[in-house]
């Protein structure tokens, strides 16, 4: 997949914007607090940069990874920096935040649905963007460094995703929590390449 | 009172629509994780309204609706869905369902779908 001009990432960024308002509306009303959103960065990486993306390899993360279908098939993995997912999980089970050191079981319920609700904004958003069907699946949560969250996915997309969709999203809630969220959007080389012809056809509008 | 029950995989989100529920005043709500589980409940507690949420782990929303519509044509079922499912909103309501709910679940949507299909 070629890479964006800045005309097309604008084009994501507005994209993500709007995936990221809805999404933060949907938060906000999960947690109780009005929530201030930031798209931070919308552009392509590699399969293999993605790690970089999120802070190295190493990193700590909890992934929610989404099966999408419709018009076109691929995934989309949701990862929450540990600090980020953790006080995520005491905002939604309306603890102190600070109050988590390990997700629970229902902790780990609760970020799931937030992915698949969060991750079903941004789909929404983008499919009425591309004008393409969109649509996620069951998603599952894996908390591990993000090399290794990245390791197992490229198993199943192997050489076929060289270019991965990516939108930051940091999220503040009313008393200065800050949630970072990255979206990855991960298609077949084939797929991206229908992606990125709609992208280009709707900047070209 | 009202019978309902609950269907979603998501522990987190039967403890959300319980809490809900239990603001509303319905307070005789049984819960299901998974489509069979649903589908055995719903023989057995003959509920008047189910929530169902599109995405099961063993056999999908969708097709727990349909087992249910054949148990019952006049069946409730309102299903459950996040906001990118919604394509599979429309197939459902060919399919019987009486209407959706997207979450994250607004109080005030729950109250007038189950005041209008719970009767009650």
């Amino acid at each position: 997949m070629e890479k964006l001009t800045e005309l097309e990432k604008d084009a994501l960024k507005e994209v993500g914007y709007i995936g990221a308002g809805h999404a933060a509306s949907a938060l906000s009303k999960l947690i109780g607090q009005r929530i201030d959103v930031n798209v931070s960065i919308a552009a392509t990486v590699s399969l293999t940069q993605l790690p970089e993306t999120v802070g190295g390899r190493e990193k700590l993360v909890a992934g929610v990874y989404l099966p999408v279908t419709g018009d076109l098939e691929g995934a989309v993995l949701l990862v929450f920096p540990l600090r980020s997912v953790l006080a995520l999980a005491d905002l939604l089970m309306k603890r102190e935040v600070g109050a988590a050191t390990r997700l629970s079981e229902m902790d780990q319920s609760a970020i799931k649905e937030v992915g698949n609700i969060l991750s079903g904004s941004c789909l929404t958003a983008l499919s009425q963007f591309l004008g393409m069907k969109l649509v996620e699946h069951i998603p599952n949560l894996a908390c591990d460094m993000v090399g290794t969250l990245v390791d197992s996915i490229t198993v199943k997309f192997g050489q076929k995703a060289e270019q991965v969709l990516v939108i930051v999203v940091e999220m503040t809630t009313k008393e200065k929590v800050k949630i970072m969220a990255y979206f990855f959007l991960l298609f077949s080389l084939e797929e991206a390449e229908a992606i990125l012809k709609a992208i280009r056809a709707k900047v070209g509008e | 009172m009202a019978k309902i029950l609950v269907v979603d995989d998501s522990a987190f989100m039967r403890k959300i629509l319980r809490d809900i529920l239990t603001e509303l005043g319905y307070t005789d709500v049984t819960e299901a994780a998974f489509g069979e589980q649903a589908l055995e409940e719903f023989d057995k507690k003959k509920p008047d309204v189910v929530l169902l949420d599109i995405i099961l782990p063993d056999i999908s929303g969708d097709k727990t609706l349909d087992k249910i519509m054949e148990k019952d044509p006049n069946a409730k079922v309102l299903m459950v869905t996040a906001v990118g499912q919604k394509p599979m909103m429309d197939e459902c309501m060919k399919s019987g369902a009486k209407s959706y709910i997207i979450k994250p679940f607004d109080k005030e949507k729950i109250k007038v779908e189950l005041k209008k299909w719970a009767g009650r």
